[in-house]
């Protein structure tokens, strides 16, 4: 047994030999998910373009956080950017900015988000730097080469590195926050002089020169300046000519004052650059309740250039060159014009809810004939089921002589508390003067089953809202209206608007008072009341008025060929 | 006791060396069919050329769907919808990056490949068939030769320099990584293919189906025409125009009827106004079904297309310009109706979105010559070819400008509004506007800066206007998957 042994062991070792020869190679297995380094890594291994940017991070005292997990944007200055920036203040080294310097530049190139650069817009970035100031991006092209330019002080040079717990745009210059206020910034620039003095006179200038930190909705403001040659075009060539035509009182600090109005219209809240004004139509100014429209036209920007009552009212320009100007509290655009908040007397509005801009468009159709629209074709009009498309109904009457609407027209709504039928729709109303109105919801009375007039059948109780304020009384697209005289109905809410006024099923029914708190666009939307149960398809809209209360309410009437008739 | 142990010993050591990861028995290569079976006879190279043509149709991105995307995304008569994909609307804001797979290329080099397996490999197999003829092969290798130029062409103009393979890549021992050629090197090689091609090409496969769906001299005429308009070669252009007008085996189809031309044309396909289009049918069909129609489709007309592109008659509406509304728009809710109609009011169901994606149209001849002969100075001839298309169109008054022939800017204009509104959404809006605006070192950059301020959102306006002052922003970025597989190829400039 003994001498077996080695004959044992060379057996073992030719087998561990072959075995060995014969095994699979090993597979190296990686056991991190990601090589990617965090933002601090990343500038420390790339010294080459960012040692001095990952020095000050270090003096900073921020290069924790900037190496552990979170989510954030950071502008990286490269050498050569820092090297033009200390030569700047006149400083040879990274070592001599204190660590205050440190802390706030770092501030300022990073915001708490990953931003790559597809949200650069012409604007501001969706959020402040941690440093507390909006940074603007925009474009700029030099020698036919186009590139990202941040704050109008930096080109990104390499976009979207991706780092472990963010993103990093390397830029040639380092970003220096705004140091002057808003009102600085009117004040050292002597094209402003005349509205300076208004701004003084006013007290807004010291509004506009303070950092609001107790109320945040007032931590950025934006200002609508006036030059001097603005005012010059409109016939004020100093101060005193501007305080004579507004100043009504003689105190232009008082709230009351015409002047202290004109400059408040000049001031919206909220940092607002030329990208946020035109992506908006309008936009509240510190004048309480006084809005600015604004629209963009063709490259122009454009304050107030709205149609009213049939006429178009030319707008007022923003000069791009010498706007988007960040101060530390807001932000200083230029108005090439004079403008002031424009007073206006409440005026009725007899809406045709059957004509929008986009059946203007179709010829062949508009009062021609009927056409169903689809969800998301309409711009102002809003349904609930965007999936089943087909549930506006644009009806052409043509001749029939038991619909007289106003043009031969109006709109089919199929209106339900439950079921498929539309919980709601919602229309955008045509430009309304501040004032108290009375709303009336004009209809053509129809039944889905059951008589007109009957008891049964259908029921179809609607709840109006005016933005977004439920209105007194709803309004029945079933229930024709009461034979009455006028004063009779006046005092019962119904009216007959068309004219001839005989047939009982064209109705106007008051639906109640609304308080319209801006002279702008707003909303009305008719919702079904549950008692309304599955509704029905036959609520016939026609129009939709709003008179003023002090004015007569039952008059005028509308013909079918859309004339308005006094008698 | 030996015994017993040398057995154990022998089957250990047979177990062993049969659990090895070397596979002994496997002789068959694993990364293709062999070419050895392959390439033995006339029918298998016929059944390659076929497969090129197919690998048009499909895809991972079908190529229509490319060229479609390519062509009208970045120009404006498309606007996004509520279900337009987020690399459409960057497409669209001008907000490009690399990793956006609307650039990525892979299938059109797929098909340049197939091309190239068939340059390649046809010509052995003439020693193996004697019944396969050299003036045959000649035939197969003009029409792969062409099909590889057309993808090249469409290369070249949408990401400028771009690699350029000629060679087949036919095993994993194959794949090479090749740096770019400069468009102008891609543009060189498509003219030297479609040269070689022309002769040997066919004029006609004796079947309507065939002549309008595979490679016949008239494409090649037709491309050539178009890359030496976008070489600004006018007069080589105006000769390859020629060529196919005096064949005369092309005209207008009649447009008194709007259904009856719509459906000729576009519905039904392959009409005689054709010359090239891809044969998308029921076992194939196109993608445009998603991407137009009504519910949740994905891009939509902008409202500028019925607006001032073709202009509406409010006295008398049934006056209208036949290609607007019932043809390229459905005006009543934008939708783009080309490849989705039926007729001018019913739409395809999902299962019969099978329009052809047409390439080149007769039509397109007398507007590339047109646009030729206004840049020779021949501009009153140009506005004779124009109103030529316009009066089959019925187009309407309020958009005939009525320039004056010799005034060079304006004839262009008009016949590159024509150009608009002949072939709406036929994927070629966006290089019609790009050849206009770099000709003469980017004269007419106004061209392209005036349609990116109406395209993109307000909010955006200002910075994609600059962005289009940069020529390198014209071109689509190199996708990123392709970075980094080819270390050779450099990001094209403004995209890094």
């Amino acid at each position: 047994m003994k001498k077996m042994l080695p004959i044992y062991a060379f057996c073992l070792l030719i087998a561990a030999v072959v075995f060995i020869g014969n095994s699979c190679k090993k597979v190296e297995i990686v056991q991190s998910t990601t090589g990617v380094v965090n933002i601090y890594q990343y500038l420390k291994n790339h010294p080459d373009q960012f040692s001095m940017a990952a020095k000050i991070v270090e003096k900073s005292g921020f290069d924790g956080f900037l190496n552990a997990y979170g989510s954030y944007t950071m502008f990286a200055p490269t050498n050569t950017a820092v090297t033009t920036y200390l030569a700047e203040l006149s400083k040879t080294s990274v070592d001599q900015i204190t660590e205050a310097e440190a802390k706030d530049i770092v501030k300022f190139h990073l915001l708490e988000d990953t931003l790559t650069t597809a949200s650069f817009k012409d604007g501001k970035l969706p959020l402040a730097t941690m440093f507390g100031q909006f940074l603007i991006t925009s474009i700029s092209n030099t020698g036919g080469t186009s590139s990202f330019n941040i704050n109008r002080q930096a080109l990104v040079v390499q976009g979207n590195i991706l780092a472990g717990n963010g993103f990093i745009h390397a830029i040639d210059h380092v970003l220096r926050p705004a140091t002057k206020t808003v009102a600085e910034l009117v004040a050292a620039d002597p094209n402003y002089s005349i509205f300076k003095q208004a701004l003084v006179e006013t007290g807004f200038y010291d509004t506009l020169n303070t950092i609001n930190t107790t109320d945040p909705s007032r931590r950025y403001l934006t200002l609508l300046a006036e030059t001097n040659q603005a005012l010059l075009d409109s016939g004020m060539a100093d101060f005193a000519a501007l305080k004579a035509k507004y100043s009504h009182t003689g105190n232009p600090a008082g709230a009351l004052d015409s002047l202290h109005i004109y400059v408040a219209y000049h001031i919206i809240p909220d940092a607002k650059y030329l990208a946020d004004i035109v992506s908006a139509s309008s936009h509240i100014s510190l004048q309480p309740l006084e809005v600015l429209a604004s629209k963009l036209d063709g490259e122009r920007v454009l304050i107030n250039d709205i149609d009213f009552n049939g006429t178009h009212e030319n707008g007022v320009e923003l000069d791009r060159p010498n706007s988007d100007i960040s101060a530390t509290n807001g932000v200083l655009h230029q108005a090439k014009a004079h403008f002031a908040p424009k007073v206006r007397v409440p005026t009725a509005v007899y809406w045709d809810v059957a004509d929008f801009p986009e059946i203007r468009k179709l010829p062949a159709i508009f009062r021609r004939t009927s056409y169903t629209f689809a969800a998301g074709t309409v711009a102002d009009i809003t349904w609930e089921k965007t999936d089943s498309p087909n549930d506006l109904n644009y009806q052409y009457t043509g001749t029939a002589t038991n619909f007289f609407v106003n043009y031969n027209d109006y709109l089919k709504l199929r209106v339900g508390a439950t079921g498929a039928r539309n919980f709601w729709y919602q229309f955008k109303t045509p430009l309304i003067v501040k004032g108290k109105y009375k709303v009336w919801v004009c209809y053509r009375a129809q039944k889905g089953s059951g008589s007109l007039g009957a008891p049964g059948g259908s029921y179809n109780p609607v709840q109006v809202s005016f933005d977004g304020q439920p209105l007194q009384r709803p309004v029945t697209f079933t229930d024709p209206r009461p034979v009455l005289s006028d004063g009779e109905l006046d005092a019962l809410g119904w009216k007959r608007y068309t004219s001839p006024a005989t047939n009982d099923y064209m109705v106007g029914k008051y639906v109640g008072i609304i308080d319209v708190t801006t002279t702008d666009r707003h909303f009305v939307r008719l919702a079904s009341l549950p008692t309304a149960g599955t509704g029905q398809d036959v609520n016939n809209l026609d129009m939709i008025h709003f008179i003023p209360v002090d004015q007569v309410q039952y008059l005028p009437r509308f013909q079918r060929d859309g004339v308005q008739v006094f008698f | 006791m030996l015994q017993r142990i040398m057995i154990r010993f022998t089957l250990l050591v047979a177990v062993l060396a049969t659990v090895s990861c070397k596979k002994w028995l496997d002789l068959k290569p694993q990364d293709g069919i062999t070419g050895a079976e392959f390439w033995k006879t006339k029918e298998q190279v016929q059944a390659a050329v076929v497969g090129c043509y197919s690998s048009l149709l499909g895809g991972t991105k079908p190529v229509a769907e490319l060229f479609f995307l390519w062509g009208e995304l970045r120009a404006d008569m498309v606007t996004s919808t509520t279900s337009t994909t987020n690399e459409q609307v960057d497409v669209i804001n001008v907000n490009i990056l690399s990793t956006n797979s609307i650039c990525n290329w892979r299938p059109i080099y797929q098909t340049i490949n197939y091309c190239n397996t068939v340059i390649d490999f046809a010509p052995g197999v003439i020693q193996k068939d004697p019944t396969f003829t050299q003036d045959a092969l000649n035939k197969y290798l003009a029409e792969v030769k062409t099909i590889r130029a057309m993808m090249y062409f469409y290369l070249a103009r949408t990401f400028g320099d771009v690699p350029l393979k000629l060679t087949a890549t036919s095993s994993d021992q194959e794949i090479v990584q090749i740096a770019k050629s400069t468009q102008q090197q891609i543009l060189t090689q498509v003219i030297k293919d479609l040269s070689e091609a022309e002769p040997d090409a066919l004029l006609t496969y004796g079947n309507r189906d065939y002549d309008k769906g595979r490679i016949t001299k008239y494409t090649i005429n037709a491309l050539q025409a178009d890359v030496y308009l976008w070489m600004d070669k006018y007069d080589e252009c105006v000769a390859a125009c020629d060529k196919i007008i005096q064949s005369n085996k092309f005209g207008l189809i009649d447009g008194t009827s709007q259904n009856a031309w719509y459906s000729t044309l576009y519905v039904n396909g392959n009409s005689n106004e054709s010359i090239f289009e891809f044969q998308f049918d029921q076992q194939k069909l196109n993608s445009f079904y998603t991407i137009m129609t009504t519910s949740r489709r994905q891009l939509q007309a902008s409202s500028v297309v019925m607006d001032e592109m073709y202009a509406v008659d409010f006295i008398v509406p049934e006056n209208k310009d036949i290609r607007g509304d019932g043809v390229s728009v459905r005006s009543t809710d934008n939708t783009i109706w080309k490849f989705v109609g039926l007729n001018t009011s019913n739409s395809r169901p999902q299962e019969q979105s099978s329009a052809h994606w047409p390439i080149y149209r007769y039509a397109d001849i007398f507007l590339m010559k047109a646009e030729a002969l206004n840049q020779k100075g021949q501009g009153a001839d140009a506005l004779g070819l124009v109103y030529a298309i316009r009066n089959r169109a019925h187009a309407l008054t309020q958009t005939d400008d009525n320039p004056d022939p010799n005034d060079k800017v304006a004839v262009g204009d008009f016949v590159l509004k024509e150009r608009a509104r002949e072939f709406a959404y036929e994927g070629k809006r966006w290089f019609d506007v790009l050849r206009n605006a770099k000709r003469n070192n980017y004269e007419r950059l106004g061209l392209l800066l005036g349609m990116v301020a109406s395209t993109v959102p307000p909010d955006r306006q200002q910075s994609a206007i600059i962005k289009f002052r940069d020529k390198n922003c014209h071109y689509l970025p190199i996708y990123a998957y392709e970075l980094q597989t080819d270390k050779l190829l450099i990001q094209n400039p403004f995209y890094n």
